[in-house]
């Protein structure tokens, strides 16, 4: 499987940070610089004046550069870098609360998710589009033989399952050959290999789930694959046993889409092709002459029901036209250059004349939770695209089925499709104008289109196509081939949207890695995704709990942590600053080089970092109000605005630490040392109260570093005043023992909080944001409007009874899914060639959310 | 006949992780929000504390008796104001000045003493740097003149003690007091911190070479007195954060009566002339705040009253114009739940 090499993934939030600091780092620029000239400006005029400081008449030129350099290294701590490591340690333990979650291990299982990438969390919280794949992601990958169709007659219809089907089962026991042959092919044609237990039973391991789901059905009708050694197949069909020899495999590929072996039958050395595929690869290199109007029927009915169809076909090949294709074929496969394409070239000149047996529909059961899943993400503002390789009818049935698209009349499906260049053209115009013109009117408007229709739309019409994903909310994309998903991924991301992959195989390996987060399913398709993933889950539902629960809390607390640790280094810079205007703009520092440390390492760190166990919202609000994700999605609580917030508190905080200081501490008492300490306590004391006021619940953890950190703070800097050697000896104790250190302190604490809490307050009551209605209503045990029942309905985790499912019992299929698809195989028919016309009709349709998914780029 | 059974499920070993309530997320927790309740009270017990801590402080200080006396324009007579810089740098000069004051209010001993310079800075980054501690303590590192340049070395390249700017510069007026034309004394032990005299400044280490430069800057040493005991130089040496500062020059132990008539004789030797700067005598008595200082006591009262009447306007506010909380009405999404559905 080829893997894009993946880059390194950024998340939006730390874009933003870094878009910060870099303001913040101008500011230092213009500070640094407006400082120097003063403080050159200030030596030139008064510091000649002052005899004490004797400075030396004349310098050289570079003098003029020390002023400068000294306010430099005075702001350098503008720019906080404790917020690298602070970053670091909540992003690594978000990816733990992940790992640990006990509500997102699937039971089946017992896989715990796993977040491999620990540095992108937040993102989870901004999602704005998840591109899913279906098989395995949405369903089950549970494949179960339902129906076939052998030479135009159709079993599994009346009970829903082939294997049970009289008619099959009498037509296999009579011999009919056609019917044999397609048995030997649905237990052959494949590559899977069978061993033996010990107690005789039969094990298939397979690679594919749909190949298993055939031999197993295979068997079930008495024809038994239960052997291989080395190149023999031996077959056990009723008492017989039959023995083939594999010449070739020819493999299977998504661009193929079919697979095929080339055998020599042992009974009577006839050399056969085999092939299964999809309809579009298989029924087009059916024999001249016959008839595949019936497998189309058979194919398009099937799809509509959710099932997926493969084809079955063989010919005979003749010995020398083997001989001649078999050279071809082993010099292709050992070509260095080009050597996919030049292999699937050679099989191409095989795989023709085919006789087409039947068709096979298998079905794939949808996920417990998926459709619940996705109606809440879905409100949670998450658009959702689906690529899928599978047939555009099997895709829209499962999409309907999992509240993917909404049936009409409330959702509308626009198909974009087109043999040439120029219909694609066409009908990708006329859906994007239905898209255009339609009003807020709210409807789901979703748009399908085909891998080949794709192809022309993402190769010439770009720009017209990104438009469209643009206005659509949702998508599905059928027949999709990995890289074109990972186009897709592509598109969306130049559109600056923040996407989400989350898929099972390694055909979506590309998307993963593409995606601003890539999510596997670790299924059972192997761990190919789930390892290219930056997270992996076990079951698609568990999406909503790692995108509302820990992607949102992720963001909130990121949110809080950088503006914080912003906070907190422009307080104490700022302090410096104002002082360098009463050290005759010398540079001079406040605060001893010990004090400045360990402010950042240890008094202001050590709370801000308990912040990754704040929940402004309990799990089960978010749950029931996903709107909220919002707030998240938009930005809400880290963007420049909320930063100017923070940076205006802090400017606050440094006046009202620094005037109080040196009032209070004027005269007789403005001993250096002592000032510093007193702006210093100022200072840890403030930001404890803004933890404090930030923190929406406070666990004993949280007690611990707010409080402990302020009694931490005392116990080290008592430690150091009782060092003689150092430059603050006993000047703790001192300024302990002054009543006016303690007033100072609490005026400061006083006069800091109460303006903060005051508009906080007045927002909060009278300007609430929805999180603190939402805050309001589940502390004082309000109401708390459900929004219907999106909680999943707990389901028995294995369901034996697959006829609950709709699509496999067309008479009791819900109603409200009438409208999308003719009940009657007759309607299905009539539009063979492209099956959605009749959706384009009804143009006039709507785009509920035009504006919101509309972005400034 | 076989029964073929699928590839063995994954085998049920358990990956689960350990449960704990920090791990789930679930520690219990303490979740307020800012009720009209919790808010309006936070803020009237900040008034009803703040003003009478307010009062309290201001009456302490108001009750402090200072009387402050700027000397450096007084102690100049006419012909030498024109030309003070020149008048303060001769040595031949007579810079002996008197004056007097009276006393208005009671004075409770101790009353201490503090010269206050004004536009001085101390806290300037090439003087606050210019000392070396090493120095100050240790004998054996007399030599060890670092940050102290450009005082560090004579002209004859021997070090300095003490060494560098803040030393080199320690004032030298000096006061003497008459009251009543008696004689008072000045105790002038005790007037620097205990800490730096046990620990700061060495018992054996004695001044050298002070003010022998081409340049003299303040106060002479005498060389024979340790520098833990040269209590004006380690007052001093305690820089100052501000460029208005008060250094303690010593303590009068006696009461001072009302209409008690003060004469000071003042050597008027220090330069603040060149840099503009005020020197003033002062004289004040102490509480348990410190000197006078109204400051605090008017920060607490402005605190308290804006507290008060942010609970009044936050009453007035909830009583005219209540708002329940919490109401779901004001989720935008239940007002129009057609927009995201």
């Amino acid at each position: 499987m080829s893997r894009g090499i993946p880059e390194p993934k950024l998340t939006a939030m730390d874009a933003m940070i870094d878009k910060l600091t870099g303001a913040i780092f101008v500011f230092q620029i213009v500070v640094v610089m407006v400082l120097g000239i003063a403080g050159n400006v200030w030596k030139d005029t008064e510091a000649k004046k002052q005899w004490y400081v004797l400075y030396p008449d004349k310098g050289p030129w570079y003098e003029l550069l020390i002023i400068p350099l000294r306010f430099e290294l005075l702001c350098s701590i503008m720019i906080p870098i404790s917020i690298k490591v602070s970053l670091d340690l909540v992003k690594g333990l978000y990816a733990k609360f992940i790992d640990w979650d006990h509500r997102m291990v699937d039971l089946e299982t017992s896989t715990p998710s796993n977040a491999t990438n620990t540095a992108i969390s937040e993102d989870l919280g901004q999602v704005e589009y998840i591109l899913t794949d279906k098989t395995g992601t949405l369903t089950e990958n549970k494949m179960i033989f339902r129906r076939c169709c052998i030479s135009g007659i159709f079993y599994g219809n009346e009970n829903g399952d082939a294997l049970k089907d009289v008619e099959l089962l009498h037509a296999v026991s009579s011999g009919s050959p056609d019917a044999v042959q397609f048995l030997t092919i649905m237990a052959i044609c494949n590559t899977v290999i069978p061993t033996q237990s010990k107690t005789g039973d039969i094990l298939y391991k397979a690679q594919s789930q749909d190949e298993d789901a055939l031999v197993q059905a295979a068997a079930h009708l008495h024809m038994v694959f239960f052997n291989k050694s080395g190149n023999i197949l031996e077959v056990k069909f009723n008492s017989s046993i039959l023995q083939y020899e594999v010449l070739e495999t020819l493999e299977f590929t998504s661009d193929r889409k079919r697979m095929s072996l080339v055998l020599r039958d042992c009974q009577n050395g006839k050399i056969l092709l085999l092939s299964k595929g999809a309809d579009e690869a298989i029924l087009p290199y059916a024999r001249t002459g016959q008839q595949t109007r019936n497998f189309i029927e058979a194919v398009e009915q099937y799809a509509h029901l959710g099932l997926r169809t493969l084809c079955l076909a063989w010919r005979e090949l003749r010995e020398d036209e083997y001989q001649e294709w078999s050279l071809m074929f082993k010099e292709a496969n050992s070509t260095l250059v080009d050597r996919e394409w030049r292999v699937a070239e050679v099989c191409q000149r095989i795989e023709h004349n085919l006789e087409v047996l039947g068709v096979t529909a298998i079905e794939d059961r949808l996920q417990d939770g998926v459709p619940e899943t996705i109606e809440t993400l879905r409100k949670a503002g998450i658009n959702f695209w689906m690529l899928t390789g599978d047939k555009q009818n099997t895709a829209i049935q499962i999409a309907l089925s999992c509240n993917f698209i909404s049936p009409e009349p409330k959702g509308q499906l626009l198909s974009i499709d087109g043999k040439t260049e120029d219909e694609v053209r066409r009908s990708l115009e006329r859906v994007l104008l239905t898209m255009r013109i339609t009003t807020s009117e709210p409807k789901d408007v979703a748009f399908v289109i085909d891998g080949w229709a794709l192809d022309f739309a993402l190769n010439h019409y770009r720009k017209a196509f990104t438009e469209l994903a643009i206005l659509s909310r949702t998508a599905i994309c059928c027949r999709v081939t990995p890289s074109q998903k990972a186009q897709l991924v592509q598109i969306l991301k130049s559109c600056d949207y923040r996407t989400l992959a989350i898929g099972d195989g390694g055909n979506d390996v590309r998307m993963i890695q593409q995606a601003d987060i890539g999510v596997g399913i670790s299924g059972r398709e192997g761990l190919q995704a789930a390892r290219a993933a930056d997270y992996s889950i076990g079951k698609f539902r568990f999406l909503k709990r790692l995108i509302l629960v820990h992607g949102r809390y992720s963001y909130n607390r990121t949110a809080f942590l950088s503006q914080y640790s912003f906070y907190k280094s422009l307080l104490i810079c700022f302090i410096q600053i104002f002082f360098s205007f009463i050290s005759g703009v010398s540079g001079t520092s406040l605060f001893n080089s010990v004090s400045l440390m360990a402010y950042n390492v240890f008094y202001t760190s050590v709370p801000v970092l308990v912040s990754v166990l704040d929940k402004d919202l309990s799990e089960e609000t978010v749950i029931q109000h996903p709107q909220i994700l919002f707030y998240c999605q938009a930005g809400r609580l880290l963007n420049p605005s909320t930063f100017a917030g923070w940076f205006g508190r802090s400017l606050f905080h440094a006046v009202v630490v620094f005037l109080i200081s040196i009032h209070a501490y004027a005269y007789d008492k403005s001993e250096m040392e002592e000032v510093s300490m007193v702006a210093l306590s100022g200072c840890i004391w403030l930001q404890a109260f803004v933890v404090a006021m930030e923190t929406n619940s406070f666990t004993i953890l949280q007690h611990l570093a707010i409080w402990g950190n302020l009694a931490g703070f005392y116990a080290i800097n008592w430690i150091f005043s009782a060092l003689p050697a150092s430059g603050m000896y006993t000047i703790m104790f001192r300024l302990c023992r002054q009543p006016s250190y303690w007033i100072s302190i609490f005026l400061m604490t006083a006069a800091g909080m109460s303006p903060i809490l005051a508009i906080k307050y007045f927002r909060y009551t009278y300007r609430p944001s929805k999180i603190n209605t939402l805050q309001q209503a589940e502390r004082l045990g309000g109401p708390i409007v459900s929004l219907g029942t999106i909680e999943p309905q707990p389901r028995p985790l294995i369901e034996k009874d697959v006829s609950t499912l709709s699509i496999t019992q067309p008479k009791n299929r819900n109603p409200v899914y009438e409208p999308l698809l003719s009940d009657s195989p007759n309607a299905t028919r009539r539009s063979s060639g492209t099956p959605f016309d009749f959706f384009q009709s009804q143009s006039r349709s709507s785009l509920p959310n035009y504006s919101r998914n509309c972005k400034d780029n | 006949m076989m029964e073929p059974h699928s590839a063995p499920t994954p085998k049920k070993y358990s990956k689960k992780p350990k449960y704990s309530k920090f791990s789930q997320q679930e520690l219990p927790a303490w979740k307020p929000i800012l009720t009209p309740g919790w808010v309006i009270s936070t803020f009237t017990v900040v008034g009803i504390v703040f003003i009478p801590v307010g009062l309290a402080s201001l009456f302490s200080s108001e009750s402090v008796e200072e009387a402050a006396i700027r000397y450096d324009d007084k102690c100049l007579n006419e012909i030498h104001a024109q030309n003070a810089v020149a008048f303060i740098k001769n040595d031949m000069t007579n810079k002996t000045c008197t004056t007097s004051w009276t006393v208005e209010r009671k004075m409770q001993g101790p009353i201490f003493i503090y010269y206050q310079l004004d536009n001085y800075y101390q806290n300037h980054r090439r003087y606050v740097k210019s000392r070396n501690d090493k120095q100050l303590v240790n004998p054996a590192s007399e030599g060890d003149t670092t940050n102290c340049y450009p005082q560090d070395k004579t002209n004859g390249s021997m070090p300095i003690v003490p060494c560098g700017l803040i030393a080199w510069s320690l004032f030298n007026d000096t006061y003497k007091f008459w009251v009543n034309t008696k004689s008072l004394t000045v105790n002038k032990k005790d007037i620097s911190w205990g800490s730096d005299r046990s620990h700061k400044f060495g018992s054996k280490v004695y001044p050298k070479n002070f003010q022998l430069g081409g340049l003299v800057g303040g106060a002479k040493l005498d060389e024979n007195i340790p520098l833990n005991q040269q209590e004006d130089l380690i007052v001093w040496m305690r820089t100052a954060a501000l460029p208005s500062f008060r250094k303690l020059y010593g303590k009068i132990e006696t009461n001072l009566e009302v209409n008690d008539l003060v004469e000071i004789v003042i050597e008027n030797n220090y330069n603040t002339y060149e840099f503009g700067g005020n020197k003033r005598l002062i004289l004040s008595t102490a509480t348990w705040i410190g000197g006078k200082n109204p400051f605090l006591g008017m920060a607490y009262l402005f605190v308290g009253g804006v507290s008060l009447l942010c609970a009044i306007v936050f009453i007035l506010l909830y009583v005219i114009k209540p708002r329940p909380l919490g109401d779901p009405s004001y989720l935008s999404w239940n007002k129009n739940p057609g927009i995201l559905k």
